[in-house]
């Protein structure tokens, strides 16, 4: 076998939980190419219906499946939805995430707070639970970290500590899932999708400004598919010795 | 274009060093299955020799280009021998490493420590000095080692020299950015001929020494687990990553 058909997917079942926009779209559309079939999971039904027909239309394989990541029936849904339609499961992408609130964690009601949590860390594991009572031997899990993990922000404090608690639950759950299931994540930085220009409170005008105040090695931005790519590896047979790790796709950060 | 398209190397250029055996080998072999054409260096003739020939076998571009990774002039020669041979320069991997030397730190003689700091970690900054001369835009590897995040006794001098390695990998990553990419993989257990007689073990002794390392994927790793994340890292795949370091370590 060539190196190059060790990146390939063709016959793997993918779920992508925010699959809607943004990293998660760029994700599915990765995924399909690769070979996969996919199964995209956000709250808003248009955001995935029109992913999966986007998908579609390439040739891909793909199905929307409106998903509360908060609500642990849905999720159980969603991973028995994959099963039902493609036949088996093989890759779960746990990309669902962010927060509304944004200030000093002293300002975070306690509200915002749970949801943050509820959003970022037990949608996790309770989504990867529900993957893996179901998964094929051979899968893998990929979590969608951030760089915020890593190091404070102020004003994300609260989603940089519920991703340093994904970062650790990638950790455990290889540990406990090896050799049958590998689970690994990826800490994305600057990607400037809808939601975080949003959380910043820009639009498309203010991004050379960003760019600069960002002083990214790389001298751009990232993209989704700089993330999708990554993804790719770590689910394909190329990473079938990588478990447990945590890899910063930042553009040098 | 699909995303398989971006983890394809053709028309590049790529160096391995230590590409006679083991490892080295098995990247080698995996940036040609990629489409690159493949410099081999190391001290032994007859291996990249070997190997050289091996890839042109399969249809590959390949050659052999003897090589002491410890004499800088050596190293600027190789560079400059790829872009006579092939044309250009894009791909660099700092492959060659290791020790012969083993145990406590307090009994290894100046000579020992000599031999592993210009071996492991001056040679990785030298070739990267006559890599990037040469080289307008591309990425270079560094294969550090787990051993780098993690005392193992009786290899504490080795490494010092990977922690150095990565140390160094995330200087030079700063530093040659945008226009060049650094990254380093640390390998776990990959039983290569070398990794054996360091150990101290033969072929029948790799199940027990499996056990007893109890790596969580149940299984050693192999050259081609390295080849396959150097391909993805020096690729268009990964062209947002740099100063990384990635473990290919079956879990630990």
């Amino acid at each position: 076998m060539g190196i190059l058909e060790a990146y390939r997917l063709d016959g793997k079942v993918a779920v992508v939980t925010g699959g809607g926009r943004g990293i998660g779209e760029g994700i599915a559309h990765a995924l399909s190419e690769a070979g996969a079939a996919v199964v995209l999971a956000a709250r808003r039904r248009e955001d995935v219906e029109k992913v999966a027909a986007d998908i579609a239309a390439k040739g891909g394989r793909a199905v929307a499946v409106p998903t509360d990541v908060t609500d642990a029936r849905s999720l159980e849904a969603l991973a028995e939805a994959a099963v039902d339609t493609f036949g088996s499961l093989g890759i779960w992408v746990n990309n669902a995430g962010g927060s509304t609130y944004m200030g000093p964690l002293t300002g975070a009601a306690p509200d915002a707070w749970r949801h943050c949590m509820d959003v970022n860390l037990t949608a996790v594991w309770a989504g990867t639970v529900a993957a893996v009572k179901r998964m094929e031997d051979g899968g893998s899990v990929v979590n969608i970290s951030s760089r915020a993990a890593r190091g404070p922000v102020p004003g994300s404090g609260h989603y940089g500590a519920a991703k340093a608690a994904v970062n650790s639950l990638t950790e455990t759950f290889a540990r406990e899932l090896a050799p049958r299931i590998r689970v690994n994540a990826i800490e994305p930085a600057w990607i400037p999708t809808e939601v975080v220009m949003n959380a910043l409170g820009i639009d498309e005008s203010g991004l050379p400004d960003l760019l600069e105040q960002a002083r990214i090695p790389a001298g751009r931005f990232g993209t989704p598919l700089d993330i999708g790519a990554a993804v790719v590896y770590l689910s394909a047979p190329a990473a079938g010795w990588v478990t447990g790790q945590i890899w910063p796709v930042t553009g040098g950060l | 274009m699909s995303v398989l398209d971006q983890y394809r190397l053709d028309g590049q250029v790529a160096v391995v060093t230590g590409g006679g055996r083991g490892l080295g080998e098995g990247i080698a072999h995996a940036l040609s299955d990629a489409g690159a054409a493949v410099v081999l260096a190391a001290r032994r003739a007859a291996e990249v020799e070997k190997v050289a020939a091996d890839i042109a076998a399969k249809g590959g571009r390949a050659l052999a280009v003897p090589t002491d990774v410890t004499n800088s002039q050596a190293l600027e020669a190789l560079a400059q021998a790829a872009v006579d041979t092939f044309g250009s320069l894009g791909i660099w991997v700092n492959n060659a490493g290791g020790s012969t030397a083993m145990g406590p730190l307090t009994d290894l003689s100046p000579q020992d420590w000599q031999d592993c700091v210009d071996l492991n970690i001056t040679a990785v900054w030298a070739a990267t000095l006559a890599a990037v001369k040469r080289m307008d835009s591309g990425a270079i590897v560094n294969i550090s080692s787990l051993v780098a995040r993690g005392p193992i006794p009786g290899s504490g001098h080795y490494g010092a020299a990977k922690a150095a390695v990565n140390s160094l990998t995330e200087t030079f990553a700063r530093e040659l950015a945008p226009k060049i990419r650094v990254n380093a993989i640390m390998p776990g257990y990959i039983p290569t001929e070398v990794m054996m007689t360091a150990l101290g073990v033969d072929e029948a002794g790799l199940p027990a020494l499996a056990r007893q390392l109890a790596i969580p994927m149940g299984k050693f790793g192999r050259p081609r687990d390295i080849g396959a994340a150097v391909v993805y890292l020096c690729s268009p795949a990964a062209q947002w990553v740099t100063g990384q370091m990635l473990p290919v370590t079956g879990g630990h």
